[in-house]
């Protein structure tokens, strides 16, 4: 099988300083208000026993995308080499229909009308670096890798795969 | 975010005319294979406003998007098959022609024009006619369940993901379809026997009414017992934010009001008196609550929550979704 790279998160390291989102926006030059990456504070419990842990997230990349399957313009593509999601924005005509289909909402519009969203860092990926949030993150809390090598190195941390139909390329651990 | 706004009030009107036009040209047709040339001024009015119809809901649909000038040149823009999105745009795409040419086929001039070059076509309009019509049923009856299945491929819009949107939809298209047929079997075709095809498109009306209130009633009370995400969507139409309009403009005007006004018509009851005033009413009526359907059916499409079981611990609450 080709390569799948993913992300793995461990929540537990991340310190929720928004670097990753803010190095993300500044990479790729992204329109105010949109965001490739995104931080989010996840509540639990119920008054007076409520914590809450921070994510931060993106596009997942999935193994089956959603968002692949309902484009007319055939805009979006799954990349054989990397596994990464990318959209072609020339292409793309901005109809929404991959904001329905994908199940974490990921596809947002800018300016121009045109989907975006994150797209793995495919140019710093061809010159062999890393997604530009992950060699940002300064907790360590953000890996990149081919989602073997993840589960391994998660395999110490209770990790888990996110569950999705779409089989998402992220693993998230406590 | 309480309802569903990133397709808004345009694509509405882009299901609600598709299904429209979808509806009306499966009436003439049906009324042409049966009648032949007895009501050829209903026939060519339906078969006109459903190419018109289709036509302009086909653009609502390509200008609400991001960028519409591409969208514009279908050959480019909707290549990948694999999509519902752009199996419709060429379904619709060809339904307009199609309806178009049958259109074509029941003008006078038109014909006379044709005649006066080409002998052919116009000494075999009978059969013409016949095939277009009911090829064209087809396709129009294909038109009419794809406004549903449109919103019913996303997996991950519960209260979309169902069969029954699609029945909903097209009892809606043949309902707003036949009505307005018969409004202008109404106020508009001279024929000797117009009586005789109002009360038939009458009685077709309140059993299409029936049949949309019962396939309407059991989507919802299918959603209420579904996941929660389909109940919290079902809700928002029947006892939350939208339950006005829903009751009042979907029930009551789309519903109710042409059920009364074509059993009164049926009756007799106002015939004489209020010839033209009371269809109308019901028309519009229905007209109204059509499109309005297709607006809060568009509104209460939430999304799943994040359904992720494994993680369900840590990412409790989440939606990824601002
Ligand atoms: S997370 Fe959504 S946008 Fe990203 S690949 Fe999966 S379905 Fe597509
Ligand atoms: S918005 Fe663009 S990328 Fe998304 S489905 Fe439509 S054409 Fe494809």
């Amino acid at each position: 099988m080709a390569k799948q790279y993913g992300f793995w998160i461990e929540i537990d390291r991340c310190v929720e300083c928004y670097a990753c989102e803010v190095a993300c926006k500044a990479e790729h030059n992204v329109d105010l208000g949109i965001k490739w990456r995104r931080v989010t504070n996840v509540w639990s419990g119920s008054f007076p026993n409520v914590t809450f842990k921070t994510i931060s997230l993106s596009c997942m990349h999935c193994e089956k995308p959603a968002c692949e399957a309902v484009c007319p313009t055939g805009a979006i593509k799954k990349q054989p080499d990397t596994g990464a999601v990318t959209v072609d924005q020339t292409k793309c005509i901005g109809c929404h229909y991959c904001f329905f289909a994908c199940p974490f909402g990921v596809p947002q519009y800018g300016k121009s009308g045109a989907m975006e969203k994150c797209n793995l860092c495919v140019e710093r990926l061809a010159k062999g670096q890393e997604p530009k949030c992950v060699s940002t993150c300064p907790g360590n809390a953000l890996h990149f890798g081919t989602m073997e090598e993840l589960s391994k190195m998660a395999q110490e941390k209770a990790a888990k795969k996110l569950a999705a139909s779409t089989q998402p390329s992220v693993i998230v651990s406590k | 975010m309480t309802i569903q706004n990133t397709w808004g009030w345009l694509v509405a009107v882009y299901l609600f005319l598709g299904g429209l036009g979808a509806g009306a040209f499966v009436a003439v047709a049906v009324i042409s294979l049966a009648t032949g040339e007895r009501f050829k001024s209903t026939v060519r009015f339906g078969a006109w406003a459903s190419a018109i119809a289709i036509g302009v809901g086909t653009l609502c649909l390509l200008i609400d998007v991001g960028k519409p000038l591409r969208a514009l040149v279908l050959f480019r823009s909707f290549v990948h098959f694999g999509s519902w999105m752009t199996i419709g745009a060429w379904l619709l795409f060809g339904a307009i022609l199609f309806d178009g040419l049958f259109a074509l086929f029941w003008t006078e001039p038109v014909l006379q024009w044709v005649g006066a070059r080409w002998k052919f076509p116009v000494e075999q309009r009978k059969a013409f006619r016949v095939i277009l019509a009911v090829l064209g049923i087809f396709i129009n009856l294909g038109v009419a369940v794809y406004t549903g299945v449109l919103l019913g491929a996303p997996q991950f819009r519960p209260f979309w993901h169902t069969w029954w949107l699609p029945a909903l939809f097209t009892a809606s298209a043949l309902d707003t379809g036949v009505g307005l047929v018969t409004g202008y079997a109404t106020l508009g075709e001279r024929s000797e026997k117009a009586y005789a095809l109002r009360n038939v498109l009458e009685g077709c009306i309140i059993v299409l009414i029936l049949i949309e209130a019962s396939v309407l009633y059991l989507y919802l009370s299918h959603m209420l017992k579904a996941s929660p995400d389909a109940v919290r969507s079902a809700e928002l139409l029947t006892s939350g934010a939208l339950r006005v309009p829903f009751w009042l403009v979907v029930v009551g005007l789309g519903l109710a009001v042409p059920l009364i006004v074509c059993v009164t018509q049926l009756g007799g009851l106002l015939r004489k008196r209020a010839a033209v005033v009371v269809p109308l009413i019901g028309l519009v009526s229905c007209l109204i609550g059509g499109w309005t359907l297709r607006y809060l059916v568009l509104s209460a499409g939430l999304p799943q929550m994040l359904a992720s079981p494994a993680l369900e611990q840590i990412l409790q609450g989440v939606k990824f979704i601002p």
